[in-house]
């Protein structure tokens, strides 16, 4: 297994959790803690005039000691927005590492390879440790790759859908010719999809809405964390290869065929 | 640059409204107007709205400023200010 390091950063985790979606920001820090996730994604918003000020801003709630925070670009649907974003959340919080999320349409949200490379070129030239959401493009994680992506993320399925891995094969291409960790992204919704991601070689998932709108977050958060933990003990046990034709388990020899 | 639909109209709005709101002596914050009676600063506009410009994002007119730089930041009429913060999201 490849060494879980991100941009010289360990992790003792291979949950990243994505905030968006909590009922309360006391869950989602709950769930974080509770899962042992290091890596949490956030947005940038405008602030609403209309509303009372808040004093109890999401990022006072996650400690940054343990949790490394990536701002998202979501909303962006060019390479100058989300430069723009990404800009914003460096002024915003000193924030350098940032995940790329250029969706133009809004029906699908599936993201643009064009303007997501030509983002990472730029971002990368600017000191940004780039985290691109991606199709589950072999090519595409390639040229991200060589233009100074700190990993790949491919998506499972179209973000929110809860489907799990639906594009397993390509997923699979990726993560065997990757240089850089690859993170299994959007549309994962149990825990069997995550083990399964691991158990293929993903080196990260990100989880958002299939904990955050889960009845309890916080549950649904650690059962997430053992099914990784489940993956991970059995491909350090070393899991024998399917095979094509049967082999018995129990010894067949015996008193029943005997003359 | 991909041009997205209406966005030279989005231009031409920013640009009338921009010149509205100088004849108007106002300044729009988050898409809001509000009055610019006498010079200040933009941390004066914080304060203004009740703001502690703590983990935000401040563009004057596109341009980012510098939380440090916010106190000599003058804001006059016309001028289009952005305060950016961290939300949820995956």
């Amino acid at each position: 297994m490849k060494s879980l390091t991100i941009a010289g950063r360990t992790f003792n985790s291979r949950l990243f959790i994505g905030t968006g979606k909590f009922g309360s920001h006391d869950i989602m820090r709950q769930a974080i803690e509770s899962s042992g996730s290091e890596l949490v994604t956030v947005a940038l918003r405008r602030v609403d005039l209309d509303k009372e000020p808040e004093n109890d801003p999401l990022i006072s709630k996650l400690d940054q000691d343990k949790i490394v925070i990536v701002p998202n670009t979501s909303g962006a649907r060019t390479a100058e927005e989300a430069v723009r974003i990404a800009r914003l959340a460096r002024a915003a919080g000193g924030f350098d590492w940032i995940k790329l999320e250029l969706t133009p349409n809004l029906h699908h949200l599936l993201p643009d390879p064009i303007e997501t490379l030509k983002a990472t070129e730029i971002l990368v030239k600017e000191g940004f440790i780039v985290m691109p959401y991606m199709n589950a493009d072999p090519v595409l994680a390639k040229r991200l790759e060589e233009a100074g992506a700190a990993v790949v993320m491919p998506l499972a399925a179209p973000i929110g859908t809860n489907l799990g891995l639906r594009n397993k094969d390509m997923i699979q291409i990726i993560i065997d010719n990757s240089q850089v960790p690859v993170v299994v992204d959007a549309g994962l919704g149990m825990p069997s999809h995550v083990a399964e991601a691991i158990e293929m070689g993903a080196d990260f998932v990100l989880i958002n809405t299939a904990i955050a709108a889960a009845a309890n977050p916080v549950k649904m958060a650690n059962a997430f964390a053992k099914a990784i933990a489940a993956a991970e003990e059995a491909m350090e046990a070393g899991p024998r290869a399917p095979q094509s034709a049967a082999s018995a388990s129990s010894p067949l020899t015996g008193f029943l065929w005997s003359k | 640059m991909r041009e997205f639909a209406g966005e030279k109209n989005i231009l031409i709005k920013q640009e009338l409204k921009r010149i509205e709101t100088t004849i108007m002596n106002t300044i729009t914050v988050n898409g809001k107007e509000y009055p610019q009676s006498e010079s200040r600063s933009l941390m004066a506009v914080f304060n203004e709205l009740e703001i502690t410009p703590k983990q935000m994002a401040v563009e004057l007119n596109g341009e980012i400023i510098p939380r440090d730089a916010l106190e000599n930041t003058p804001i006059n009429a016309g001028d289009t200010i952005e305060i950016i913060q961290f939300v949820g999201g995956g």
